[in-house]
């Protein structure tokens, strides 16, 4: 590889490694072969369950790895958001109204349009019964705005049509108050946009709070895994196995620490379920190896444990598989 | 006249209700001992409006002898170790799965015909034809991708060789091909053999300690002989050697030195649960193959699947009693999530519902030490229960 290739930029909060950037999710997927879990909501989208988006949450295994081939620079995130000034405050500002002006602009030439096609469309009889409709509907919501206003005042304030809330950065009052002068009139509604990666804002700046190496970034305190026997099994296992060519999930739901997959898991199951042993030689419960046995076979998987020498730094490994079962 | 027939089973091909009946017939009392009602009469009745009853109780009186290594007791009288068996399903066959039919499988080996099968039999057969059916499948997967190739290189035309198809078995299409049929020379040679040397049964029913000591204790119907001595053991001798099973053998050069009985021997524990569970009705078998420590059947094994799995978790009412334990209890300290996770799945496979079982040990301190020396103690100890299912909130949504 060059030497001049880019490091990935890994944001670090609370000593989770988050990825906002689509294009380095892509590269850690096809380069690096680690698959971390996307974590944030898709808003369009009906479930937020099944599918989800940025931001993309690694593995502390993951980070160490990447770390280790020198691939990717960990940001200590919430130090680089400094205090803005002033200025940048308004150009974000200014921003955020462009924003919600052209919103709002795109809506009223949309409905306009609408209604001119929906004038074409309709013929004569049919608009005088939309309109009779429409009048109907405008008297029984005034209807029951008068009943709701009379047993609640504060219904009636709520029932206005109000713009969607304004930015969360608000801590400052200038803030709130320049946001409300220029605020438009229009009482259509339109979407806040904060946008995901927080190298967009003018006044994040994470020069200094770079740390490409485990050392650096645990003298500042950032991150520390691994630190423990444990932590460095697991972080021996998966780089054994991923150097191996393997692609590795978390393996909760199937009984072990990983899902190892013989490819990129959107194309191929997995082929194992592995478990760290923080020894090769640690004692294993028989009903251990009766549940991983059976958990693996019926899910078609072969139980790996995978057991880590911390003196000569190996990794050695046993399969499990239920003998003439199924 | 031996309880056991050459197979498990009388002749003749069964169906589901006929097999029902005979095991209700076979497995009619859940318990050894039988309860013999006089024939009613006017005594009877009178007797009964007083609370007097002229039941009689039949009680077998068993035999075995306490193995120390295997923590077990053995049953090597075959009439005994039947008796236990089918009033119950106490125990189990050293050579067999669970009922002791390696008396029965020999004979059925040297009978030959194979029509009445042990379970042991039936399994393994299935096996062979499982693993048949995927060597099959995979033969065929392999000539439909040849065929493939050949049209590819003939005819130049791409086929993607399917995985499944009419050519291809699946499991719920797949056959095994009928046996042929062996000669029948053979099997009348071994006839001949069998009349000359019979089969000597050398297996015999192992009790755990939780099912001897209630069989002994609860029952009265077992007595245990010392390995040594051959003699009957006293019920204090036996419940010292039941919790001394567990611990870890004595050094030599103290001998004399008394055990070190405490309230978390495995064997308390685990007869708490047993006797705890066998009092309700279940009959409770070990649960080592779903992972678990018990399983819980309904009447019993040969009439249903079991229900429940229990997992026993002992808690120390003193966390101090912990430290200075000497035995390492399993799941004493919290377990992962991962591991439960992974229990729960096991069982839920298999359609049993998982139970944490509680045990509370009594704390060492408000208890004298001499309690431990019989099994008074056990009225200190609680069980509560857990019952755990997993939650899909996008399946179980009504």
């Amino acid at each position: 590889m060059s030497s001049d290739r880019q490091r990935i930029p890994l944001r670090i909060a609370g000593k989770r490694a988050y990825v906002w950037d689509v294009d380095d999710i892509a590269t850690i997927r096809a380069q690096y072969r680690l698959c971390g879990v996307l974590t944030g909501t898709l808003p369009h989208l009906s479930q937020q369950n099944a599918f989800l988006g940025v931001p993309l949450v690694l593995m502390p295994e993951e980070v160490a790895l990447l770390l280790e081939i020198d691939a990717a620079v960990l940001i200590d995130d919430p130090k680089s958001h400094i205090q803005p000034t002033m200025p940048e405050l308004q150009r974000w500002n200014a921003g955020q109204q462009e924003s919600i002006r052209a919103q709002v602009a795109f809506t009223e030439t949309k409905s306009a349009r609408e209604s001119a096609n929906a004038g074409r469309a309709m013929s004569e009889d049919a608009l005088r019964k939309r309109k009779e409709r429409e009048e109907r509907k405008k008297a029984e919501a005034s209807r029951l705005a008068e009943i709701a206003a009379r047993s609640d005042g504060d219904l009636l304030a709520l029932s206005e049509p109000t713009p969607a809330q304004a930015p969360p950065i608000h801590s400052d009052p200038a803030v709130s108050a320049a946001g409300n002068q220029t605020e438009p009139l229009s009482s259509i509604p339109y979407a806040v946009v904060v946008s995901a990666p927080s190298s967009s804002f003018e006044w994040y700046n994470p020069s200094g709070r770079f740390y490409s190496s485990l050392e650096d970034a645990r003298a500042a305190g950032v991150w520390d895994y691994p630190s423990t026997l444990e932590e460095r099994a697991r972080c021996g296992v998966f780089s054994g196995l991923w150097k191996q060519g393997f692609f590795m999930g978390g393996g909760i739901k199937f009984g072990g620490d990983y899902l190892v997959y013989p490819g990129d898991p959107l194309r191929y199951h997995s082929h194992f379920a592995a478990s760290v042993l923080v020894s090769p030689i640690s004692a294993l419960r028989p009903m251990e190896i009766v549940a991983h046995g059976r958990l693996g076979t019926a899910t078609k998987k072969a139980h790996l444990l995978c057991g880590w020498d911390d003196e000569k730094q190996e990794v050695s490994y046993l399969s499990i598989e239920w003998a003439g079962f199924g | 006249m031996s309880l056991i027939t050459p197979s498990s089973r009388p002749k003749g091909p069964f169906k589901g209700g006929a097999r029902r009946n005979d095991n209700n017939r076979i497995y009619a009392n859940p318990l050894p001992l039988l309860f013999i009602e006089p024939p009613r009469s006017r005594v009877t009745s009178i007797l009964g409006l007083l609370g007097l009853s002229l039941t009689h109780i039949e009680n077998p009186h068993c035999e075995g002898v306490f193995d120390p290594t295997t923590r077990s007791v053995w049953v090597s009288n075959i009439d005994h170790s039947m008796l236990l068996w089918r009033r119950g399903f106490f125990g189990k066959g050293d050579l067999s799965r669970s009922e002791p039919s390696w008396l029965a499988r020999q004979l059925n080996n040297r009978k030959m015909g194979g029509k009445q099968l042990t379970s042991e039999e039936i399994t393994a057969r299935r096996r062979a034809e499982r693993k048949q059916f995927k060597l099959d499948r995979a033969a065929a997967i392999a000539a439909v991708h040849e065929e493939a190739e050949v049209i590819f290189e003939t005819e130049g035309k791409v086929i993607r060789p399917a995985l499944s198809g009419p050519a291809i078995p699946s499991a719920a299409t797949w056959k095994p091909a009928p046996k042929p049929e062996e000669p029948p020379a053979t099997p009348l040679i071994e006839d001949e053999e069998l009349e000359e040397e019979p089969i000597e049964d050398v297996e015999h029913l192992q009790l755990t300690l939780q099912e001897a000591f209630l069989l002994l204790w609860n029952l009265d119907c077992l007595t245990v002989l010392d390995p040594q001595s051959m003699t009957p053991m006293s019920l204090k001798q036996i419940w010292i050697a039941f919790q001394v099973a567990h611990l870890p053998p004595r050094l030599p050069s103290q001998p004399t030195q008394k055990p070190q009985l405490q309230y978390d021997n495995p064997f308390l524990i685990n007869f708490v649960v047993y006797h705890h569970y066998r009092s309700l009705g279940w009959v409770v078998k070990g649960g080592i193959k779903f992972c678990v420590d018990y399983l819980l059947y309904k009447r019993g094994p040969v009439f249903h699947h079991a229900e429940f799995a229990l997992v026993v978790i002992p808690v120390y009412e003193d966390p101090e009693d912990q430290q200075v334990s000497v035995t390492n209890l399993q799941n004493a300290s919290p377990f992962a999530w991962s591991w439960l996770s992974t229990i729960n799945r096991v069982n839920s496979q298999v359609q049993k519902t998982l139970i944490l079982v509680y045990v509370t040990i009594p704390a060492r301190s408000r208890l004298p030490e001499s309690i431990l020396e019989s099994p008074a103690c056990l009225a200190h100890y609680s069980v509560r229960e857990v019952i755990l299912r997993r939650f899909i909130p996008a399946r179980m949504r009504d």
